[in-house]
């Protein structure tokens, strides 16, 4: 039995991550969250099933995403940030190897990261 | 005349009429001026370039004295602007900016020198020039390159809700025409949102503006006073919740002209913000309208997720909403909002 692929979604522009949820549904892609913020998203690591994370780099009043990051790192799960900054995006080295989208995001690009990546979790 | 003579002389006294004059000129710019001797590694400074690097007294002036103040930063491009200055297959130019210490104590300020080196068969003799304190004008360069960037960020922040909104849309739209007037007002009304956000400063914005602001789209001044009715505190949205408040307001409003309490002539909507638990109670109720119908149409899709989900995330809140026997009624409870300042 294969399960949906779920992917955990941060990003503090709700409008944006509804879009999103909206669009990774159409693709037969189950969307933890969204979280709009990294606390509540670390809350969820633990707790949730996902294969794939989407994280907004900028959440609003200073706070990033690197924590909820590094909680991936830890875990060995897949994720890529999304970020309206572009290159100039304040992340450290550590992260110099994961993959970056600018907003707004390419669905197709988005989607063929995902499947990359889940790929291995579905079969 | 001596360097000594020239600093400890006032201005007034200076016989010579083009001496005293750019003496004057130089002094009300703020100018300093220097000459560094090369072949003995010896510099003359005036008062004013004493005075940025914080160094007085007649302490003879070394190349390693001038570069001690300068930021270690700056010091690699300090040596290169010099070693181009002083180099006889060059164009004896010098001119750089860098950020110096003074010896003395003090803030650090941005240095601008400018200077021509002469040559006596192609060995340096003398480089003369200026320096400037030029900080305002970087701190002014430096502002306006956050601002741009800030500006930036919005300006894609914003495209992207665009592209949100434009992708929300379909769910519920039954046809191009009805898809393209649902995101046209959708799209004017994250507009109408911005010009709060620009009159504001992008600071909070009063939850009374944002309403009078999604219900003139559709209603006249009049209308408005008579048929959108508010009780209670006026208070104030975040700036980053401005655009979602704007928008589910803007819903309510379409909602009620579509189905609701504004699809009659006599129809009214009561807009209340009481406290109540720690809390505040934000109410949209309709009454006197036509029998209240569950939403349908195209409103269902993108009104009903922006008002069910979106925007309680945005304000850590929770929403209900009733279909009551009077009409359509939507309640939003949240966490307490700052009152609106006076």
């Amino acid at each position: 039995m294969t399960h949906p692929t779920r992917v955990l979604v941060l990003e503090d522009q709700l409008l944006l991550a509804f879009a999103l949820k909206a669009m990774l549904g159409e693709n037969d892609i189950e969307t933890v969250g969204p979280f709009a913020n990294a606390q509540s998203a670390l809350a969820a690591l633990d707790e949730e099933e996902f294969h794939f994370a989407l994280l907004d780099v900028n959440l609003g009043d200073g706070e990033t995403s690197t924590p909820v990051a590094d909680a991936l790192l830890i875990r060995e799960k897949p994720f890529v940030f999304v970020t309206g900054y572009g290159s100039a995006a304040p992340l450290p080295p550590r992260f110099d190897h994961v993959d970056r989208f600018l907003k707004p995001v390419n669905v197709q690009r988005l989607l063929a990261a995902i499947n990359q990546t889940s790929a291995g979790v579905q079969s | 005349m001596t360097e000594n003579d020239l600093k400890q002389r006032p201005v007034a006294d200076i016989a010579d009429p083009t001496e005293r004059r750019i003496q004057a000129a130089l002094r009300a710019a703020r100018i300093g001026v220097f000459e560094f001797e090369p072949q003995t590694n010896t510099a003359f400074w005036d008062e004013r370039v004493r005075e940025l690097w914080g160094i007085s007294g007649n302490d003879r002036i070394t190349y390693e004295m001038v570069l001690a103040q300068v930021h270690p930063d700056d010091r690699a491009l300090h040596d290169a602007g010099t070693a181009k200055a002083l180099d006889p297959d060059g164009d004896g130019r010098m001119d750089m900016t860098y950020r110096v210490s003074p010896k003395s104590g003090g803030p650090m300020r941005w240095i601008r020198a400018e200077a021509e080196c002469a040559f006596e068969n192609g060995i340096p003799m003398r480089l003369v020039g200026t320096v400037k304190d030029v900080t305002e004008q970087r701190e002014a360069a430096e502002r306006n390159r956050l601002l741009v960037n800030e500006l930036q960020h919005r300006v894609k922040n914003t495209l992207a809700t665009a592209v949100a909104v434009v992708s929300l849309s379909r769910e519920g739209a039954d046809g191009i025409d009805t898809y393209f007037s649902a995101v046209d007002e959708r799209l004017r009304a994250l507009s109408a949102s911005h010009d709060l956000l620009r009159r504001t400063d992008w600071s909070p914005v009063a939850l009374t503006d944002l309403l009078r602001s999604a219900a003139m789209t559709l209603l006249s001044p009049e209308e408005y006073r008579q048929r959108i009715l508010f009780s209670g505190d006026d208070v104030e949205f975040p700036a980053k919740a401005v655009m979602t408040m704007g928008m589910a307001l803007h819903e309510l409003v379409v909602n009620a002209a579509k189905h609701g309490a504004l699809s009659n002539q006599d129809g009214r909507i009561d807009v209340t913000l009481q406290s109540a638990n720690g809390g505040d109670i934000l109410t949209w109720t309709e009454s006197a309208g036509p029998e209240p119908t569950e939403i349908t149409g195209r409103q269902s899709g993108f009104g009903t997720l922006l008002l069910k989900e979106i925007l309680p995330l945005e304000l850590s809140g929770k929403s209900a909403l009733a279909y009551g026997a009077d009409g359509f009624e939507y309640n939003l409870t949240v966490p307490s909002l700052e009152r609106r300042r006076a």
